[in-house]
This record gives structure tokens, C-alpha cells and sequence, in this order.
């Protein structure tokens, strides 16, 4: 063991001897070729770029499961009939479920069909997301590049939802969208009065005879409309850093594991991801049927 | 700030085109597959009410149908019955009517037969008489030889005419 230690530090001391100076780049070519780094990295790597766009490797997997689901999309559009096959069955079974989950959240039917595609969609985009990230090659079939010295592993294909842009770009379009969903379905007016309060302080002279208590209730009430704006903001800041932080570390896990034995020992780990996966999935879209409805939802005094 | 993006390479036109990609999915998936089947599940069930609402309307009319048979079943037994038995009585009737016809005819035959042999007898009982008398006169005539006057002659058969009978 701690033999193993000091051949360890050894490495680590050479590699800082070897990487430190710029002038030794010309050493990591020679010396670097068996020691390849294969961290799992924060951020999504570039893969190619096309005329100053750069595709990163989440963007290629998120392609996939854009083809994937207009293929599935397209197969339905074509099986679809009155009496179900099994494959439309089964979706439809699952859109069943999904309604009444939906309906014990908004508590009425009609709003819940308005807002159940949207949050469908994005249920099923953020699950096959989660779940693509962890197929055998992705993640593991890449290319070795040279990095700031090092030479490092790019994998082709990472998941979608382990790239923080893609959950932010989720968790942005969610909250805006329930937003605008509030505007139309409540109004303008009313629904800037859930921020900006000003309904509350112009009422403050007129009833301030039959109820003096509002000289206080009413600024109270004007803060904490101002409190929800930050409170959309930690909606976006919550969504996003939730999900990329579950199927990040999962990805972490997974690979940690795979270091520690690679054989049979990641299966529960499989299954956890699994599940961690639809879980994810399924509290992003839950959250966001949550938003809608309450962005729908009037104030009522 | 710089930091956090930095920390997790945020890019503007990768947030970009992954809007763009699930906006695609939105539009797709909803436009080709979420809809119709939805609208397909809305329809199915709607006939399905419909149908059941159906059955349970013919299964009504059905009951319905059942019982004015029956009633209508009920009603004609009873009216053959009635019919029978009106048939019945009329035969009893007719029966009992052509009986008495003929016993009126069997009665009227015999009295007629019987007026007759008593005015045949009658005659006869005439004709006897009067072959009577005659052989009676011409008797004593011959008896007698000597013709009485016509009246004594008469008075005489008289006699012995009703001292025959």
C-alpha cells in the first residue's frame, strides 16, 4: 500500500516536473503517449466546428435523441388508429398516467391539456437524454488530442443533460414559458401586479379608513412580489444546476466505478442511473407543470 | 461570473441551438404524434360512451319490446279463449236448437201420420159404412124382396147401421 502511495506521488512529482514549463512541450509528445488523461470534465468538449460554430459532443447526443423521438414520433403518426396496436397501447397507457399525474397538480382538466404538451415533451426529451448518456460508447469511443500539454481523451458523445448549457437552456425555456403561459392565461396587468405590486400601494389610501392595518400589510405584500422576481431567477438557477448536477455525477459514479472494477461491479450502478435518470426527468417536468400552474393560477385575496 | 462561465464552458449558441433542438422535438412530437393520438384517445372514448349509452338504450327498448309481447301474447290467448268458448256456446246452442227442431219435426210427423190414418180411417170407416148400407140393402133387399118406401127404407139402414157399430 504504501510502496503504491509513493509510486504515486513519483508519477505525480514527473508529470509536474515534465508539464510545468512551456518549454518543455516538446518533451510531452515523447513522454505523454502512454499516459493518456481520461477525466470526466465539467463542461462538454468541442468535437468539430463548422464555420465558428462549435459542435461539442452533448450537442451531437442531443441530435440523436431529436432524430430519435421525431422517428418514434413519425412511426406512431403512421400506426395510429382507432382500435390501438400494442406499440400505441403503450404510449397511450403512459399519456393516460401522465395525465392523471398531471391532473392531481393543476386539479382541472382543461388546464391540464394545455399545458401537458410542452411538459410531456420536455419529460420525454430530458428521460431519453439521460438515458442515451449512459450507453456502452458513449463516453468511452473518442479521439486523443493534445491539451495544454496533456494529452487528453475526447469522447465523441457525452449526455446532453451532463452539459449545463443544455439544462439551462431547458430550465430558461421552462420558466419563460410559464411566464408567458401567465400572461395570456391571467392577463397582463394581474400578472405584473405578482411582481411589481402596484395594485397593493394604490389601494392603500382608499381603504385606509376602513382598515388601517393595510399601511402595513400592503408594502409587505409589494416586497414580497418583488422577493418572487428572485424567486423566478433561483427557478432557472434550481432546474438547471439539479438535473446537470444528478446526470453529471452519475456520470462521475459511473466512470469512478468502472476505475475501481469495470467488470459486473457498475450494474447496481447501472440501475441506480437508471432510475436517477427518470426520477430527473420526471421532477423537471413535475416542477415545471408546477410553474405553469401557478403562473395560471390568479391571486386571490 | 466570467468564472462560472468559464467553469462550465456556457455558450451562448450552444444554449441556442439546444433550444432550437428541443423546439424542434416540442413541434414535432406534438405536431405528429402528441396531438392525433390524443385527439384519437378523445374520440375512442367518446364513442365508447356513445356506444355504451346505445346499449343501454336498446337493451331498454329491448325490455320494452319484450313486455308488449308479452301483454300482446297474453291478450290474444285470451281472446281465443274467448273465442272458443263463444264458439263452444254457440255450438251447445245450435245443438241444443236442432235437437228441439227435431223433435218438433218427429212430433209434428207423428201427428201428421196420425191425423192421417185416423182421417183415412175415417174414411174408410165411411166407405165401409156406406158399402154397408148398400150391401145392408141390397142384404135385405134380397131378405125382404119387397122394397119399402124410400123413408122406411132409410130409416131401416139407420138402424142397422148404427146397431154395427
Amino acid at each position: 500500500m504504501e510502496t503504491q502511495q509513493v509510486t504515486n506521488e513519483e508519477i505525480l512529482q514527473a508529470e509536474q516536473e515534465l508539464f510545468g514549463g512551456e518549454s518543455a512541450s516538446t518533451e510531452v509528445q515523447e513522454t505523454a503517449t502512454g499516459e493518456v488523461s481520461h477525466e470526466v470534465t465539467l463542461f462538454a468538449e468541442p468535437v468539430f466546428s463548422i464555420g465558428g460554430f462549435t459542435v461539442t459532443n452533448s450537442l451531437l447526443n442531443s441530435w440523436i435523441v431529436v432524430a430519435a423521438l421525431i422517428v418514434l414520433a413519425m412511426v406512431l403518426r403512421k400506426k395510429l388508429r382507432t382500435i390501438p396496436s400494442k406499440f400505441q397501447g403503450t404510449v397511450e397507457m403512459i399519456i393516460d398516467g401522465a395525465l392523471g399525474l398531471a391532473d392531481s397538480v393543476t386539479g382541472d382538466r382543461k388546464k391540464t391539456l394545455k399545458i401537458f404538451p410542452v411538459v410531456f415533451i420536455i419529460f420525454l426529451f430530458i428521460l431519453l437524454n439521460n438515458w442515451l448518456g449512459m450507453l456502452p460508447g458513449i463516453g468511452s469511443i473518442g479521439y486523443v488530442t493534445l491539451e495544454e500539454g496533456h494529452q487528453v481523451f475526447i469522447p465523441y458523445f457525452r449526455g446532453a443533460t451532463a452539459d449545463f448549457n443544455t439544462t439551462l437552456a431547458l430550465a430558461l425555456l421552462s420558466v419563460i414559458a410559464s411566464n408567458v403561459f401567465g400572461i395570456i392565461v391571467i392577463g397582463g396587468w394581474k400578472y405584473l401586479n405578482k411582481f411589481i405590486n402596484i395594485k397593493a400601494l394604490v389601494e392603500v389610501p382608499g381603504k385606509l379608513k376602513s382598515n388601517p392595518a393595510i399601511v402595513f400589510v400592503n408594502p409587505i405584500k409589494f416586497f414580497v412580489g418583488l422577493i418572487e422576481i428572485v424567486g423566478e431567477v433561483a427557478k432557472i438557477a434550481s432546474l438547471s444546476f439539479r438535473l446537470f448536477g444528478n446526470i453529471f455525477a452519475g456520470e462521475v459514479l459511473l466512470a469512478s466505478i468502472a476505475v475501481i472494477f469495470a467488470f459486473a461491479l457498475p450494474i447496481p450502478f447501472l440501475f441506480l442511473e437508471i432510475i436517477v435518470g427518470l426520477i430527473q426527468a420526471l421532477i423537471f417536468a413535475m416542477l415545471t407543470l408546477v410553474y405553469f400552474t401557478v403562473a395560471s393560477t390568479a391571486e386571490e385575496h | 461570473m466570467d468564472e462560472f462561465i468559464q467553469t462550465f464552458h456556457v455558450d451562448w449558441k450552444l444554449l441556442v441551438a439546444q433550444l432550437i433542438n428541443f423546439s424542434v422535438v416540442l413541434f414535432v412530437v406534438w405536431r405528429f404524434a402528441l396531438k392525433p393520438l390524443m385527439k384519437t384517445m378523445a374520440d375512442r372514448s367518446q364513442k365508447i360512451e356513445k356506444s355504451l349509452e346505445d346499449a343501454k338504450r336498446i337493451e331498454r327498448e329491448l325490455t320494452g319490446a319484450e313486455k308488449t309481447r308479452e301483454e300482446k301474447l297474453l291478450q290474444a290467448r285470451k281472446d281465443a279463449q274467448d273465442i272458443i268458448d263463444g264458439a263452444a256456446k254457440e255450438a251447445e246452442r245450435i245443438k241444443s236448437e236442432k235437437i228441439d227442431e227435431t223433435k218438433r219435426e218427429a212430433a209434428d210427423v207423428v201427428e201428421k201420420a196420425k191425423m192421417q190414418i185416423a182421417s183415412e180411417k175415417e174414411k174408410m170407416v165411411a166407405e165401409a159404412r156406406k158399402e154397408v148400407g148398400g150391401l145392408v140393402i141390397a142384404a135385405t133387399e134380397k131378405i125382404v124382396r119387397k122394397k119399402l118406401d124410400d123413408k122406411a127404407d132409410h130409416a131401416l139402414v139407420e138402424e142397422v147401421v148404427t146397431s154395427m157399430k
